[in-house]
């Protein structure tokens, strides 16, 4: 590619970054860097395909009817971390209440409240939204309980 | 997972050792981990042209000995951090059953029992075959009183009564009030957290990285790592000013190395094991591969007291260790005879054991089952069942009747002289001749603790088999060191070794 198609490519770039930066309205914009590359590259789209990343990483079937966006969850767009735990909570906590959603009598296993971890395991060890979920007890168990 | 559903044969000895989906996920994840790591295995890595981050003293694992190591630093003034490869801490620590054994203790004083040091330090070598490290074992029989002290200091709470476990001269162990290690672990994670130590779930230490010198400068982790996926996660470097303790635990997960050591091992014997799928041996070789000297690698652990009706350390474990051993006596099921002291320490017990053609039977009581805390758990599950008879203990596992009847006769003449002249077992006070209803627990071994590990001095600084001089820098504590124990760990020992040389350990790298 010759100087000036470099130099169009880069304009482009920025301009892009302008774009992003606009579009996510009062919220600082993400971390990037400009991409300076040293070699060239093709001008990236004007703005994130929000369409294709919600293709790349599906929505569980009872989030999606709740209508929940991206941001939703991760409180910025595009997600660069993973949700917090305390914003799974602010629908389905408290914690209390998921122990005894999952407590079937005394001395059976309770996958919110083992003799392990107690109530404090973090809700993605399990709960996967954008695959499929593991269940962890099944790491050493051999009680197969259902993970949504 | 298939419970056994056939006695008898050889071949169905394999049915019921069955670890089902999980053990095999397992042993994949275990050839794929030694294969990766192999690559570059000899291969010196150069320092880092930057760090990510930097403390003075990184912490490897979040057990017993890596949160003692980490709050006795962080106590000494520095700045700790803690890295742990699996997405949950506590490890092996968390999950086990919270026994741990001190010589001269308020309750042994208050139940009038004499003990010191001296005897902890003999029981040890007996069962360690006299291949134990000694200066290292009296350390941990000279200083767990204290650090049992620690933990209670720091809000542990143990029950009111003491556990006479297999190879102790004396009753000498303390349990936890939920009979699990979560009892300690939770309250040292409690701890950590809030003294602002941070604690790095799925973060793998990959490298130790050395200076010219030989000096440890720090590691290089697996940041976001998923256990099993050596090429997971995203590669950064971090600092370590003044130490790394490794705090890793040990490998009775790892099949391609244990089977290395103790071809029984192998997968295809389906031999199940206690721990928690991480305990795989990557950090110690990391440290071998530097030079960190290996000893006793060989003498891997089986636990003698785990059920064979169910996964891993399960709720029958406690069972045996607590109210069926003490306080009953084990069958061959195809003799219908004892064949060996079942408060013998572990290896004597597992060894013998796996000779049998089928698990034996362990028979206690109901005075017995008092003594249990996980019995509502065994009966619901299957692995513990409750007898109105002995016949009916006989014909539900296909023991000879008459065979059985005779061996409860002759154990209850001895329990009544106060000597067991069989096998020598030492009668606990408590134990009266055993009655109707009867509860029974059919045991197979399962891999359970690897005794050998990096060789450490005193400091719990790890030795180089170059210069058999400390690797600067490094230190090693808890299951990943090898010779405290020798041939075989007594039971409740693993907890004092890891609280002893974890705080040992932290303490001493922040004075480096």
């Amino acid at each position: 590619m010759n100087r000036t198609t470099r130099f169009v490519a880069f304009s482009l770039a920025l301009l892009a970054l302008a774009a992003l930066t606009v579009a996510c309205g009062s919220k600082p914009a993400p971390e990037t860097t400009p991409a300076a590359a040293p070699e060239p590259t093709p001008a990236p789209a004007a703005s994130v395909d929000l369409g294709a990343l919600a293709a790349e990483y599906p929505n569980k079937p009872h989030h999606q009817d709740a209508d929940l966006s991206c941001a939703d969850c991760h409180g910025e767009m595009p997600p660069s971390e993973p949700a917090a735990m305390a914003t799974c909570l602010e629908c389905h906590g408290p914690v209390e209440d998921l122990v005894a959603a999952t407590d079937h009598g005394e001395h059976k296993p309770n996958p919110h409240n083992s003799p392990h971890y107690g109530p404090d395991n973090a809700c993605d060890l399990c709960h996967y939204e954008h695959e499929e979920s593991e269940n962890m007890c099944g790491d050493c168990h051999e009680w197969a309980t259902p993970v949504p | 997972m298939s419970k056994n559903q056939n006695p008898d044969t050889t071949a169905s000895r394999r049915q019921f050792l069955k670890t089902g989906a999980a053990g095999l996920g397992a042993v994949a994840a275990g050839t794929a981990l030694t294969a990766m790591t192999a690559t570059d295995a000899n291969a010196a890595k150069p320092l880092p042209s930057k760090w990510d981050d930097e403390y003075d003293v990184l912490v490897v694992g979040s057990g017993y000995a890596a949160l003692s190591a980490a709050i006795e630093a962080h106590e000494a003034g520095v700045k700790v951090a803690i890295l742990e490869k699996m997405k949950v801490a506590g490890g092996n620590s968390i999950i086990n059953g919270g026994l741990l054994a001190a010589p001269g203790t308020p309750l042994q004083a208050k139940e009038g029992i004499k003990d010191s040091p001296a005897v902890y330090l003999a029981d040890m070598l007996k069962a360690g075959l006299n291949l134990n490290h000694i200066e290292l074992a009296r350390i941990v029989a000279e200083q767990v009183r204290d650090a049992l002290m620690w933990t209670i200091d720091m809000g542990v709470e143990y029950k009111p009564r003491l556990n006479h476990l297999g190879g102790h001269s004396v009753p000498r162990t303390y349990n936890t009030t939920n009979s699990s290690g979560s009892g300690i672990v939770r309250v040292m994670l409690d701890k950590v957290k809030s003294l602002g130590i941070p604690l790095k779930t799925r973060t793998k230490v990959t490298t130790l990285f050395q200076d010219d010198s030989g000096r440890i400068q720090g590691v290089e982790v697996r940041e976001r790592y998923k256990h099993g996926d050596e090429t997971s996660g995203k590669v950064k470097a971090i600092r370590a000013r003044k130490g790394v303790i490794l705090a890793t635990g040990g490998f009775s997960k790892d099949e391609p190395f244990r089977k290395a050591q103790d071809p029984r091992l192998a997968a295809e014997f389906n031999v199940d094991s206690t721990n928690q799928p991480g305990a795989t041996s990557e950090a110690m070789r990391e440290a071998m591969r530097i030079g960190g000297n290996p000893v006793h690698l060989s003498w891997i652990q089986l636990g003698p007291w785990a059920s064979a009706d169910e996964q891993g350390f399960g709720v029958g474990s406690m069972f045996s260790i607590l109210a069926a051993f003490p306080f009953g006596f084990m069958v061959d099921a195809d003799t219908g005879k004892r064949f060996v002291n079942e408060l013998a320490d572990r290896k004597t017990r597992a060894d013998i054991m796996l000779t049998r053609k089928r698990p034996p039977v362990v028979i206690t009581d109901q005075n017995g089952v008092e003594f249990a805390s996980t019995l509502p758990q065994c009966l619901e599950r299957g692995v513990v069942k409750k007898y109105d008879s002995i016949e009916e203990v006989a014909a539900a596992n296909d023991i000879p009747v008459s065979a059985l009847t005779e061996t409860l006769g002759k154990y209850n003449g001895y329990v009544a002289k106060g000597e067991d002249v069989e096998f020598g077992k030492r009668f606990r006070e408590g134990h009266g001749q055993l009655k109707a209803p009867f509860y029974a627990i059919r045991l197979w071994p399962k891999v359970h603790h690897t005794m050998g590990g990096l060789q450490i001095d005193t400091e719990a600084r790890v030795i180089s088999n170059d210069t058999w001089k400390p690797i600067d820098g490094l230190y090693a504590a808890g299951e990943v060191c090898g010779g405290v124990h020798g041939a075989s760990r007594l039971g409740s020992c693993a907890i004092a070794e890891c609280l002893v040389f974890g705080r040992i350990a932290g303490k001493v790298a922040a004075k480096a």
